[in-house]
């Protein structure tokens, strides 16, 4: 059994999992996950991924959204999460639990059983109620705006632009609205008004020295530093988009530099994600995931740290591998 | 932090009343009872004046000043002043008499010639120890040690709380019998394990076996927000915070261009887990820096601070500042009068520091006269930090000294 496939079983066992080993399990760890297992071997894991699936289900509020986790409602940021997964999952082999219990598709037949279930939340359902509502998601993310604000001296960036927000209320940032561009181009909707506003402030939060942080550019005259995990975003969201200034090029360049043996799991994965779907898969990108792999499993077995790099790795070793079925071009 | 939005300073904030927060950490946290707690100084009609309504203008607020002998601690509590001598000290000297006896006394030791190489767990023992703190009460409690990991990058050491201070303090609880974990939830970072390698807590961490508690991404609890200055109804409070007997603020020393400073007080955003909050903590922001850092002050269990002030940032802080070389470590029970020191050493004037208005006699004090200092005195230490050319930060001192533009 190869390191990735047993971190692979590893995490069908945890679903729904979290942060850290022994903490609750919340929305962004638990897509994580199943969107790992969608890539390493969809029709193997399908039962963990649906189990994903159906936690996120039962946790999505009326108007749409998703919480952080079941403690909490609100902030609805981990929503564009339950879309990627969605998005993922469309594909013909992958049945709702709730659709399935009359009669099994033959392919069900022969998969693996997963391993017993590691439940963090032992009191939660374990069926949803419902499946999950993609178009009361994909409402809710387009209806949601973050705050705009007076122009501000000594603040570069354009305030006045309007992508998403971590919480409701508040200023635009760099990663919700990257994960928001990205849930709404996986469902189609790369020409809704409000993806194309968020790729407009995402070019706009783009570093003059290439990569991004978590979307400042220039305060009182001083350029900021740029941070791994949000440029992979970056690039994650643009791969795309004409890059008329080439800013996002740039971004690519920087990342290339930063990337290697020590970078922390989920900068590394998020970084080599958003290579890879500019072509770009730098030559030891497997030693450097296994690496990471090796520091997670020595120090806190992180699911959801796991979780990226196997998702990472997966798409490392399968360069046609599409992350978003719905979106034009996919992954190349 | 660079936050794209003008700080709150001169916005209507509701006064509030206090609510005895001093009196229960000096009963409850293990640091022997300094002082009293000042009373309400705005009547509750005052609820929306403006925040600095009630002080005095700005050119008539004395220099930076060589300090005058501290007054010792009374060595009577504030019930009996009240109930055998108020009415004669009323008589005597007036409103401004009593309040002036009634004020918060704290005491802050201060220690000179540090390194990051050398022996700063003797330092920061003998700091606490000359602060009043109860060895015997710590045995057994679980206490947290939140450094300052804003967003950490080898580059930059400065910016962030060194790991020798980290460890050493660690040191010193874990010799007092107390259970020692280390707590931080980056602001701007969102991948915490990076923000450990880059910062090297990690690696020192885990050479001491030290527990570390992301508090970014851990189960919350709510908690009431016992400060009022903001309009937040509460906080959501990291596990690991709540559960804390203990918290002990380890901030880096550093200029801040929108707050003016940053170390004891301000370091606590770091409490705030950025999975409900955001990264930057935008709620915060939203609702006022000075307010919500004088609230979640306020709303924590029983603090402490030790400052790491041997290399600070001055300049364009907390983030692209530039190194500044001071050798301090700041240890004391309260830290609104950690802080006050603090800023007295920069030079800058505490009074004009929004959040420490608010903290004033509320949190603890800020006057120099009720202030107890031990170790070193810090008007010799006194080294004036650069700050940038923009008024709201050149205001804070008396005097434009050396201007960055």
């Amino acid at each position: 059994m190869s390191p990735w496939s047993a971190l692979a079983a590893q995490l069908a066992g945890q679903i729904p999992c979290g942060y850290t080993a022994a903490g609750p399990a919340c929305t962004e760890p638990t897509a994580a996950a199943a969107l790992a297992l969608c890539a390493y071997d969809s029709a193997r894991y399908r039962r963990a991924i649906n189990r994903a699936r159906n936690w996120l289900a039962d946790g999505q509020q009326t108007n749409g959204s998703v919480g952080p986790n079941y403690q909490h409602d609100e902030p609805g940021w981990p929503t564009s999460w339950g879309l990627l997964l969605e998005a993922s999952n469309s594909t013909k082999q992958l049945v709702h639990e709730w659709l399935e219990q009359p009669v099994a598709p033959a392919s069900i037949l022969v998969e693996q059983p997963d391993p017993p279930i590691q439940s963090v939340n032992p009191g939660q359902p374990s069926r949803p109620t419902k499946p999950f509502s993609v178009t009361a998601a994909l409402d809710w993310i387009t209806a949601t705006r973050g705050m705009q604000m007076p122009l501000q001296p000594g603040v570069a960036h354009n305030v006045e632009l309007v992508g998403w927000s971590w919480v409701t209320g508040t200023h635009t940032w760099l990663e919700p609205t990257c994960l928001a561009v990205l849930a709404l181009k996986a469902h189609g909707l790369g020409d809704h008004a409000r993806c194309r506003e968020g790729v407009t402030v995402l070019f706009d939060r783009i570093l003059p020295n290439g990569g991004a942080n978590y979307g400042n550019t220039i305060v009182l005259g001083q350029e900021l530093r740029a941070h791994i995990q949000p440029t992979g975003l970056l690039l994650l969201a643009l791969s795309d988009e004409p890059d008329r200034e080439g800013k996002r090029d740039k971004s690519a360049a920087w990342l290339q530099a930063e990337l290697g043996t020590e970078t922390a799991a989920a900068s590394l994965s998020f970084g080599l994600l958003g290579l890879a779907t500019l072509s770009i898969r730098p030559r030891y990108a497997l030693d450097w995931l296994e690496q990471a792999a090796k520091r997670i499993a020595e120090r806190d077995q992180s699911p959801y740290r796991n979780a990226l790099l196997l998702w990472t790795a997966a798409v490392m070793q399968s360069p046609n591998y599409s992350i978003w079925p719905g979106r034009a071009g996919g992954m190349r | 932090m660079s936050h794209s939005f003008q700080p709150v300073t001169n916005d209507c904030w509701p006064c509030g009343t206090p609510k005895s927060n001093t009196e229960v950490r000096s009963a409850e946290c293990g640091m022997r009872n300094e002082g009293t707690l000042q009373q309400p100084h705005q009547a509750p009609n005052t609820k929306h004046q403006p925040a600095n309504s009630s002080l005095p203008p700005l050119a008539s607020l004395p220099l930076p000043q060589r300090p005058t002998p501290n007054p010792q601690s009374p060595t009577i509590d504030r019930r009996t002043l009240l109930v055998a001598g108020g009415s004669a000290l009323v008589a005597a000297g007036g409103y401004f008499g009593v309040q002036e006896v009634l004020a918060e006394r704290a005491t802050v030791f201060i220690a000179k010639d540090q390194r990051y190489g050398g022996p700063l767990a003797r330092s920061i023992q003998e700091g606490l120890l000359a602060t009043g703190f109860d060895t015997a009460w710590v045995r057994g409690k679980r206490v947290l040690l939140k450094p300052n990991l804003v967003e950490p990058t080898k580059r930059c050491p400065h910016m962030t709380t060194h790991p020798a201070v980290v460890i050493a303090a660690a040191e010193v609880f874990r010799r007092w019998g107390a259970e020692v974990l280390v707590g931080e939830g980056p602001g701007h970072v969102r991948d915490t394990e990076m923000a450990l390698e880059e910062s090297t807590l990690g690696e020192a961490l885990r050479s001491e076996h030290i527990a570390f508690a992301d508090l970014n991404h851990e189960e919350t609890g709510w908690r009431e927000n016992r400060g009022n200055a903001s309009k937040l109804a509460g906080f959501h409070f990291p596990s690991s915070i709540i559960t804390a007997d203990l918290v002990v603020s380890l901030p880096k020393l550093k200029t801040h261009h929108w707050a003016g400073m940053t170390a004891a007080l301000k370091n606590m955003y770091g409490t705030i887990p950025g999975i409900r909050y955001g990264w930057p903590k935008n709620v915060l922001h939203y609702n006022g820096i000075p307010q919500t850092v004088f609230d979640i002050n306020a709303s924590l269990p029983r603090t402490i601070a030790i400052v790491d002030a041997i290399t600070c940032m001055e300049g364009d802080g907390p983030i692209m500042g530039s190194p500044k070389q001071l050798g301090l470590l700041l240890i004391g029970a309260n830290p609104t009068a950690v802080d006050a020191t603090a800023a007295r050493i920069m030079g800058l004037r505490p009074e004009r520091i929004s959040y420490l208005q608010l903290a004033d006699q509320r949190l603890g004090p800020l006057a120099e006269r009720h202030i107890a200092q031990r170790g070193e005195p810090w008007w010799p230490l006194l080294n004036p930090f650069v700050i940038l050319d923009d008024p709201h930060l050149q205001s804070l001192r008396d005097k434009p000294s050396v201007l960055v533009t």
